[in-house]
């Protein structure tokens, strides 16, 4: 029990020696201060940072406000911005101490970081310029224009603007390298070539050599000079000069191609059969155009038929199945003449449309089509 | 009515088979348009059309790299590359080019055949000559494997003289192989078979026997010949695409004025009027019926 009272008893006394330490806190500020003010400063700065177009917080000032006391200032900034909780944690209340320089401070630094940002972005482009040249520095600049956002947190600058250089950076190693690959293939096919040159030069003269050539080895040598620039080899000219291995001058051979040339084209069915029949040419160039299908569907058929008809000829018995078969394969024939008629109608037309404009995949779609449909 | 079709179309085909053994001996016979072998074909447009004309009379020179990429060459100063859509100037007016198959690029000249480098200004390609040549008009045609044919007008006698320019072990060789008055319109070959095209024919070749064989006799003339491998050709008239393989000749397609270049398998197309380039994939499944 009298453990329990020690206890409380300790217990009254902290409390009572923290209140007198609140009290007499209070009352030595009520002694130094006059007036109180809220602290501002920790937010505009804050604002001017971070929050876009709000860059004039700089030069807003330090203070606002004068309180008689304390407790009236805290109801003022309390409820001042209620919502705004940067507001809320970044202001307090305190002594006011203005000095000449308050509200100064804040565009001063706001100065200072421009000159800052213009710095480093300039330090970036001379870096660019010396590097890579000229265009470069152009990405760049079109770079730093379209990005609107850049922060006003030199920290945050700083790891952008490293970004966007070694995008540059980046792009044009990358064009440096391609530059550079390709004038070392141009070297490469340039010596080549003068390989290539130097091979023709020194086979112009051994071929020649081999060769039942008439010149004289002192015209082998001559070097043609073409546009002043590169030797020719003039072996052409020198096998110009040689006849021909077979000439249209030969008689046989000048006989053969005059004869194959003023023979009409004998050769063609069609012309032939044409002449003989009578027959419109087009017309049979369409009939026989199918001439493989029909020979397979409709003249072998007949054929066999004929030879089964001769070996029928005394044989009565058979005559009624051979009248029948007859009307079988004339049936059969006339269904194949009929569809080979459409397609070549078809193929009529199909030849009639415009050539240029897709013609072949009409005329093969087209076909098929038919083919289908049949 | 119909029986009578039936009876001119067996007629027409005992007349074929009939002519067929009579000329067995003559050049290949021109067979009719073929439409089933277009199903063997794929198409690709590598250089689409455009609206945009360009004029046909002007000379085109069209050849493909050893990457597959197509080149034009416009008004012999420039040179265009439209899938990378570049377009270089030559110091020198040319008169014809060829990508060969080791990847070289030759250039020929009014005076010689040379090379193009970049020049010193960065401006145009600068050509530089390494073969001087006698004509002042000349074709270049790269042959299958690393050589090169060359055609040129002779004044002197007033002939078509065709050269072929290869390697051997001791350098590069160049044979004078034939010589003709008439004109020469294209030339191909692997630098053993040599295939021309004088007009309407097709004519090989036939250097051991001092000879030539009539391949093809068309009855438009032949534009361009291009070597698929042996004995195996493709061809262009006024008017179509066709091809030579196994004794038959066939007009494929219908397709005017087309400047036709083979690489690796592939058939690749120019249209001179729009500069278009068609390509026709697995050209052998064509030719192996």
């Amino acid at each position: 029990m009298n453990t329990i009272s020690r206890l409380t008893r300790k217990i009254i006394i902290v409390l009572l020696a923290i209140k007198a330490i609140y009290l007499g806190n209070t009352v030595f500020a009520q002694q130094d201060c006059n007036e109180y003010c809220i602290d501002q400063s920790e937010y505009t700065s804050w604002m001017a940072t971070n929050v876009k177009g709000a860059e004039d917080f700089y030069s807003a000032s330090r203070y606002v406000g004068r309180y008689s006391d304390i407790n009236s200032c805290e109801i003022a900034r309390r409820s001042t911005l209620v919502d705004d909780v940067n507001w809320q944690r970044m202001t307090r209340c305190v002594c006011c101490r203005f000095s000449a320089s308050d509200g100064l401070s804040g565009r001063k630094d706001l100065l200072d970081r421009k000159i800052e940002f213009d710095r480093k972005i300039a330090d970036y482009k001379r870096q660019l310029f010396s590097k890579h040249g000229e265009k470069a520095l152009e990405d760049f600049e079109k770079i730093i224009s379209q990005n609107k956002n850049l922060p006003n947190n030199l920290e945050e600058l700083e790891i952008i603007l490293q970004t966007i250089y070694s995008e540059v950076v980046a792009k044009y190693q990358k064009n440096d390298y391609i530059k550079s690959r390709k004038q070392q293939e141009k070297e490469k096919i340039s010596s080549d070539k003068k390989d290539i040159l130097g091979q023709i030069k020194l086979s112009q003269v051994s071929n020649l050599s081999n060769t039942n050539t008439t010149a004289s080895p002192n015209n082998l040598k001559i070097s043609y000079q073409f546009k002043q620039k590169y030797p020719v080899s003039l072996m052409m000219l020198e096998t110009a000069k040689q006849p021909a291995q077979i000439e249209d001058s030969f008689k046989a051979i000048c006989e053969k191609i005059q004869r194959w040339n003023s023979e009409e084209i004998s050769s063609s069915v069609l012309d032939i059969v044409s002449e003989k029949s009578g027959l419109p040419f087009d017309k049979l160039e369409k009939a026989l155009s199918v001439g493989k299908l029909m020979n397979e569907t409709v003249v072998e058929p007949v054929m066999r038929f004929l030879d089964e008809v001769k070996l029928a000829l005394n044989n009565e018995a058979k005559w009624k199945e051979l009248v029948d078969k007859s009307f079988a394969i004339t049936k059969d024939a006339q269904w194949y003449i009929e569809k080979e008629s459409q397609l070549a109608l078809t193929r009529e037309s199909l030849e009639k449309l415009p050539v240029v404009g897709g013609l072949l995949s009409k005329f093969f779609s087209a076909y098929k089509q038919v083919e289908q449909i049949q | 009515m119909r029986n009578l079709i039936l009876f001119w179309i067996i007629l027409l085909l005992l007349f074929q088979t009939i002519i067929s053994f009579t000329f067995a001996k003559e050049p290949l016979q021109l067979s009719p348009t073929v439409i089933s072998e277009l199903e063997k074909l794929t198409l690709e447009w590598v250089v689409p059309n455009s609206s945009v004309k360009f004029d046909s009379q002007k000379k085109v020179i069209f050849d493909v790299d050893k990457n597959g990429q197509p080149w034009i060459g416009i008004t012999n100063k420039l040179l265009l590359n439209p899938l990378r859509k570049q377009l270089f100037i030559l110091d020198t007016e040319y008169q014809d080019f060829a990508f060969l198959d080791t990847a070289e690029f030759i250039v020929a000249s009014k005076e010689a055949l040379g090379m193009l480098i970049v020049s010193d200004s960065k401006k145009y390609l600068e050509f530089i000559p390494m073969l001087k040549i006698p004509f002042k008009e000349t074709r270049l045609f790269s042959t299958k494997g690393a050589g090169l044919y060359l055609v040129g007008y002779n004044s002197t006698t007033n002939t078509n003289d065709l050269y072929l320019l290869i390697e051997n072990d001791k350098g590069g060789r160049i044979e004078k192989i034939f010589s003709t008055k008439e004109i020469i319109n294209d030339v191909c070959g692997d630098g053993r078979n040599t295939y021309v095209a004088l007009g309407k024919l097709i004519i090989k070749i036939l250097p051991q026997q001092k000879d030539v064989e009539l391949i093809l006799k068309h009855k438009e003339e032949i534009k361009n010949v291009e070597f698929a491998n042996s004995e195996k050709l493709f061809y262009t008239t006024a008017s179509t695409i066709g091809f030579i393989s196994q004794q038959k000749a066939i007009d494929f397609l219908k397709i005017p004025n087309v400047k036709i270049k083979i690489f690796r398998n592939n058939l690749y197309l120019l249209i001179p009027e729009t500069l278009a380039v068609i390509k026709i994939d697995n050209i052998d499944k064509l030719i192996k019926n």
